[in-house]
């Protein structure tokens, strides 16, 4: 038990955190305990290992991006952007705003095709808000990895998406999930309240 | 050994911005091995490790307006690695399909001999390797929530506070996701160490 509560101390001790009246008592420890010796050494060799071993990457790899680029970019040329306009929904309005009173919200999507992926881009506005983020079927409803920066009064941010029919909301610092107010369709989640739908047409 | 910081960095990215792709193509050339060598400790096989680390500088290419001066690119680039991971870590998980480098045999390898307690075994550097391959092999079969930090702090020689602001998370919470690690791994490898394929028993 008490190799135990060691544990954390002894990384600490690997890292050079330590006293050095907590050194003494580590050390004296490590003397008469042969499994924490072990784990020590572990340790040490371990930062080696993963310090001398460098995976370098394929020689063309450079060569490979920039071609990458250059396919992407004549697909670009030949296509117009094209503006979507949001259709918004009354009755929606009406509804998240009997829901949320303290935040305004207005949201866009706009969607440029390229190839067959679409870049959307994700628009609401929450003065309020320290922190946005939009969770939902192309993110596995993670609510950490696509958070929305605030840009001149809004919050924003664009996500690369195949076409496909994707649900999806906002969360609001953390813990509050709304949908997307100009989204332009909308279905029961079948936990009391709705999602909002993004319906991405391929090109 | 680390790419600095110089002003070279903002004239390529500028020449980028304003349409020169030779000048990405050096950015991709000066920042590729240590970008490889991260997506290659997370994926842990080099076809994943290579589309990531080019979706990654792709991704960079798409978004290099949004690149603020002041910020170090390198780690510019490690934030933007790390999603590009993540989410491809996130697919597997639904294809459920956990990609290893590791030949067939690996489970058999083993573990004893890592620390010098009483004889050098016979062929030691041949020992180091197999130790070596085991260790890496288990730090892959950590979460991902725990490999990242472990990764940042051992293989990237990180501190905890600078992997804070790259994961966009609490020190404290670095600190804990790296104990874990810790835990996990070293009783993933003293289960190994004892196991009965190991040969130790």
């Amino acid at each position: 038990m008490k190799c135990r509560n060691l544990q954390s101390l002894i990384q600490k001790y690997i890292d050079g955190e330590t006293t050095s009246q907590q050194n003494r008592f580590i050390e004296a420890h490590l003397r008469s305990c042969p499994s924490c010796r072990l784990e020590l050494s572990f340790w040490k060799e371990f930062e080696i290992y993963a310090k001398e071993e460098k995976v370098l990457p394929p020689s063309n790899f450079t060569q490979n991006i920039l071609q990458k680029l250059e396919k992407v970019q004549a697909q670009e040329k030949y296509k117009e952007p094209i503006f979507l306009p949001a259709l918004s929904l009354g009755w929606a309005l009406i509804l998240v705003a009997a829901i949320i009173t303290s935040i305004s919200l207005s949201a866009s999507l706009i969607m440029k095709p390229r190839a067959s992926v679409v870049t959307v881009r994700f628009k609401v506005s929450a003065p309020e808000a320290s922190s946005v983020s939009v969770a939902g079927d192309f993110n596995d409803w993670d609510t950490c990895t696509h958070r929305l920066t605030r840009e001149a009064g809004y919050w924003k941010t664009s996500i690369r998406l195949k076409p496909g029919r994707y649900h999806y909301m906002f969360i609001i610092d953390g813990e509050e999930w709304i949908p997307d107010p100009e989204a332009n369709e909308y279905v029961d989640n079948g936990y009391g309240s709705i999602n909002a739908v993004l319906d991405l047409k391929g090109t | 050994m680390e790419p600095s910081e110089t002003p070279d960095d903002l004239t390529l990215i500028r020449e980028t911005l304003d349409g020169n792709k030779e000048s990405f193509g050096l950015l991709v050339e000066k920042y590729k091995n240590p970008i490889y060598n991260l997506c290659y400790r997370i994926m842990n096989n080099r076809p994943d490790a290579e589309d990531i680390a080019q979706d990654a500088f792709l991704r960079a290419y798409s978004k290099l307006k949004d690149f603020k001066v002041g910020f170090k690119f390198l780690n510019w680039l490690y934030s933007i690695a790390v999603n590009s991971a993540r989410d491809a870590l996130r697919k597997k998980r639904r294809t459920n399909f956990i990609p290893l480098d590791s030949s067939p045999d690996a489970d058999q390898r083993s573990a004893e001999g890592l620390v010098p307690n009483g004889a050098m075994p016979p062929d030691r550097t041949l020992e180091r390797k197999k130790i070596k391959e085991l260790v890496f092999r288990l730090v892959a079969e950590l979460p991902a929530k725990y490999r990242v930090p472990l990764v940042f702090k051992y293989f990237e020689g990180w501190a905890c506070e600078d992997i804070s602001g790259l994961l966009h998370m609490p020190v404290g919470t670095v600190k804990i996701h790296l104990h874990r690690a810790r835990a996990m791994l070293y009783k993933k490898f003293k289960k190994m160490k004892l196991s009965p394929e190991s040969g130790v028993y």
